[in-house]
């Protein structure tokens, strides 16, 4: 059920120089790939705007939001306390897939926030990971991931795991006789495109979550339609979840 | 309880409480987090008479205590909206106020003949001032003459409630208002969105794909509040105040000043049941201090 409520912060806990984890009490159990509005709730008005958040975990009404600082909203957010309040509006938007054969999880930097939930919900006998990050340093949560499923790490200088971008492990992958029956993908829009071209190459199914700026998460305010090559899409209500042919050039 | 109803031209609302155009969708999106039926009327999104796409690009930027958008009047078009939409809404008890824009007298008149027909709108809210869209409504939000013939054109072809939106991009709004009046509208819901802009530092671009927004939420309310107050001694008909309204007190404040009834803006995007609750905290306010609604609106002490 959806709500909008104002809870109180839980745990906050810094996992590297730029995410941190918070979690907050939250009844509605969401589904894979959805994502929440939050905003601190109160009653301040800068920052005014609720921010989108992927859902890291949701466990027996208590939600965990992976989040990195990219500005002042979520730098203040950082700031805070356990026990100060929040505003949570969700669970929003649609769901990834599932499988019932071999599912491969690719997420890049902070795309990889909701590839944890997903991959401990999907029901699929066969689950993998591939993260990208961009080195050892400013990688997160590895150990985390591996807890749910066999993870292959990437990285831009080779610190950590294979020197290779995440739609090139996939590639690797399903050459050598490992191709998934579905990948799920999030991070940035040119690494979900070049997965897509190598899941089409294998024929793959591929779904890939999108982010763009939202006012409200709800489809009220009609702030986060983007064009993508395929279609135009609101991606809170329409998405946030795309198959691949949004990657493709509308005919 | 208290008598929280008033009435605007032939509509009466169940209390003062509104949802403004373009923060509220077409109504259902807002069903999980209120009961509709608790507040006064909400404003659908500006409807145009065919279906518009909307801006390209970056289409909202939040800025200090407020936010810009560009979303360029996006809509369904008066056919899917009649034919898909209001079967949605008909249902709810309580007001529901089409906002409707063209871009020439001929299509205001048309949208309003059309829109007209159907029994279940309860009042239609002229949008002469969105700045959002290049060609748009700032030419006729801005000439006070060209306002007084429009809304006399389409006062001919429509006995529902007329309420015509006015834009605070002008040098004197109580001039406007009064065209509006003139022109024989039943009242006037100020103020629509400021004109502004913001630049991405690094790259010295607009951060908004159309460069120039409209500016909302509480960072506008000290002048929205400046030109309710003017307007409602300007002007015999109600006022409906609008303009960075997020909280129980500025409800009161724009009340206070004259505004018959209030529309809550961007604020539902922050906390999407606050309609609701700004209508239970005015009849708490009021029954608490035994004051009738008559009593404080107007009550400005000059």
């Amino acid at each position: 059920m959806q709500r909008s409520i104002v809870t109180k912060i839980a745990d906050l806990m810094p996992i590297s120089n730029e995410c941190f984890l918070m979690a907050v009490p939250f009844e509605s159990e969401p589904l894979p790939g959805q994502f929440v509005m939050i905003s601190f709730g109160d009653g301040r008005t800068d920052p005014f705007l609720p921010r989108p958040i992927s859902i890291f975990d949701w466990d027996d009404g208590m939600l965990t939001l992976l989040i990195r600082v990219v500005g002042r909203g979520t730098l203040l957010m950082a700031r805070r306390t356990v026990g100060e309040p929040v505003r949570v509006t969700g669970p929003l938007g649609n769901s990834f897939p599932d499988t019932a054969g071999r599912v491969c999880f690719i997420g890049g930097g902070i795309g990889i926030a909701p590839l944890y939930y997903a991959a401990k919900r999907s029901t699929a006998p066969d689950k993998s990971f591939i993260l990208g990050f961009r080195s050892a340093e400013q990688s997160y949560l590895t150990d985390d991931y591996l807890k749910i499923a066999t993870a292959h790490f990437v990285s831009d200088d080779g610190s950590l795991g294979d020197k290779l971008f995440p739609h090139q492990k996939l590639d690797a992958l399903a050459k050598s006789g490992e191709k998934p029956d579905l990948v799920i993908t999030c991070g940035p829009e040119k690494m979900m495109a070049a997965v897509h071209e190598v899941a089409k190459k294998h024929g793959i199914r591929d779904h890939h979550s999108l982010e763009s700026r939202m006012g409200c998460g709800i489809g009220a305010c009609l702030g986060c339609r983007v064009q993508m090559p395929g279609a135009s899409v609101l991606v809170c209500k329409e998405g946030p979840i795309f198959d691949g042919s949004i990657f493709e050039e509308k005919k | 309880m208290t008598d929280l109803r008033v009435h605007i031209g032939k509509t009466t609302l169940k209390n003062p409480i509104l949802t403004a155009s373009g923060t509220f969708g077409y109504g259902p999106e807002f069903e999980p987090y209120l009961d509709l039926n608790r507040i006064g009327g909400f404003c659908t999104k500006g409807i145009s008479l065919e279906p518009r796409p909307g801006n390209p690009g970056i289409r909202i930027v939040e800025t200090s205590s407020g936010m810009l958008n560009s979303i360029g009047l996006e809509n369904c078009g008066s056919r899917v909206f009649l034919d898909e939409m209001m079967p949605k809404i008909a249902h709810y008890d309580t007001a529901i106020i089409v906002n409707f824009y063209a871009y020439t007298e001929e299509d205001f008149v048309k949208l309003a003949a059309v829109l007209s027909e159907n029994d279940r709108i309860d009042a239609l809210e002229m949008n002469l001032s969105c700045p959002n869209v290049k060609q748009g409504g700032s030419a006729f939000g801005a000439d006070p003459k060209l306002i007084e013939s429009l809304t006399a054109a389409v006062r001919k072809v429509t006995t529902k409630t007329l309420i015509v939106k006015l834009s605070p991009n002008v040098a004197d709004i109580t001039v406007t208002a009064r065209a509006a009046e003139a022109g024989g509208a039943d009242a006037v819901s100020l103020i629509n969105t400021l004109v502004g802009t913001a630049i991405d530092l690094r790259t010295r671009r607009f951060i908004l794909g159309n460069k120039v927004g409209g500016l909302s939420g509480p960072a506008i309310k000290p002048v929205a509040l400046r030109m309710v107050w003017q307007t409602a001694k300007a002007v015999k008909i109600p006022v409906i105040g609008m303009g960075g309204i997020a909280s129980l007190g500025d409800v009161l404040d724009f009340l206070i000043v004259g505004a018959r009834a209030v529309q809550v803006g961007s604020a539902n995007f922050v906390d999407p049941g606050i309609a609701q609750n700004l209508a239970e905290g005015l009849d708490h306010w009021l029954t608490e201090r035994t004051e009738t609604l008559d009593q404080l609106i107007g009550s400005i002490q000059e």
